[in-house]
């Protein structure tokens, strides 16, 4: 034993010094295993659903701006459609590539988001390409 | 080490795993409830939106009474309705939207009678098709998953058929 040694080591060593200390980290790794995988799964259940409200109730009015913006560019080019779709074929084109590009799914999607789900500026650009559009046929047949 | 410290270690190590699990757990929710009030939202104000689109073109291009009273009362109804999820803001888009809907009908009536006399050929809107326009692009889905494969997160929505 030398002077060195803790009060610690003393009470958990063994006859040979050398074997002590992987040993013993051993045993606490384990320790620390059981213990904080048991800690963690109470940690989880205890959150159980904690959050999901204040979550919803923050990006539900940016979920509706959305619903409402696009829903204005597919009902307006659906009524031209109607009004003018025969004369005009680009018309029912337009209403149709902007069902495909303006579906639920495609709008919020990873690619228009970032990881805290905040809306990215290509959502901004795929929104106001739309928007400009309605406006030209809003222009030409005023 | 003695008894003491022992239980000391379990109890600490219990303990950093309590707090990984559980904030590990409220970012989780938090992160899914974004999702879903993102999702809801949409759904719930893109009906809202064509009927208002449809109404204020309709108001510009047709000078036919009824039609211009109905579809400028659909205009204030909607405008009256708050985007958020507030108690108060719920009630008044639940009771608005039968009256709204009922509104519609009557100026999609009245938007047929104008163009039908102009282009018999033209397709008759009615609110059916519009609601079908709608769920066409507000879909069916109740869910925003991730992409468990991890190679294509392009979208992250899935098509689930869970009610709520």
């Amino acid at each position: 034993m030398t002077v060195e040694m803790t009060d610690e080591e003393n009470i958990w060593g063994s006859d040979n010094e050398a074997s002590t200390g992987p040993q013993e980290s051993l045993e606490v790794k384990k320790l620390q295993q059981i213990h904080s995988k048991r800690g963690y799964l109470d940690g989880i259940s205890s959150a159980k659903e904690e959050n999901l409200q204040a979550g919803f109730d923050d990006t539900f009015p940016l979920g509706a701006k959305y619903g409402f913006q696009i829903g204005e560019i597919v009902g307006k080019l659906r009524l031209f459609t109607t009004l003018y779709g025969n004369a005009d074929p680009q018309v029912a084109a337009d209403l149709k590539q902007a069902q495909d590009e303006l579906r639920i799914n495609r709008v919020l999607s990873a690619r228009h988001f970032d990881e805290e789900l905040q809306p990215l500026d290509s959502l901004k650009v795929l929104l106001s390409k739309w928007q400009a559009r309605v406006l030209d046929y809003e222009g030409k047949y005023s | 080490m003695d008894f003491d410290e022992l239980l000391n270690l379990e109890q600490e190590f219990y303990q950093e795993g309590y707090e990984e699990g559980r904030n590990e757990n409220l970012k989780h929710n938090l992160l899914e409830g974004k999702q879903y009030g993102l999702q809801v939202g949409f759904q719930r104000f893109q009906l809202l939106g064509i009927i208002y689109g449809i109404s204020d073109v309709l108001i510009q291009k047709f000078d036919d009474a009824a039609l211009q009273k109905n579809a400028k009362v659909i205009k204030d109804l909607i405008e009256e309705i708050q985007m958020d999820n507030n108690q108060e803001n719920v009630a008044i888009y639940e009771k608005s939207i039968f009256k709204i809907r009922n509104k519609f009908r009557l100026v999609l009536m009245s938007l047929h009678k104008n163009i039908s006399s102009i282009d018999s050929s033209s397709d008759r809107l009615t609110l059916e098709k519009i609601e079908s326009l709608s769920r066409e692009i507000a879909g069916k889905l109740h869910g925003y998953t991730e992409d468990d494969s991890g190679s294509n997160n392009e979208t992250m929505m899935q098509d689930q058929t869970t009610d709520w």
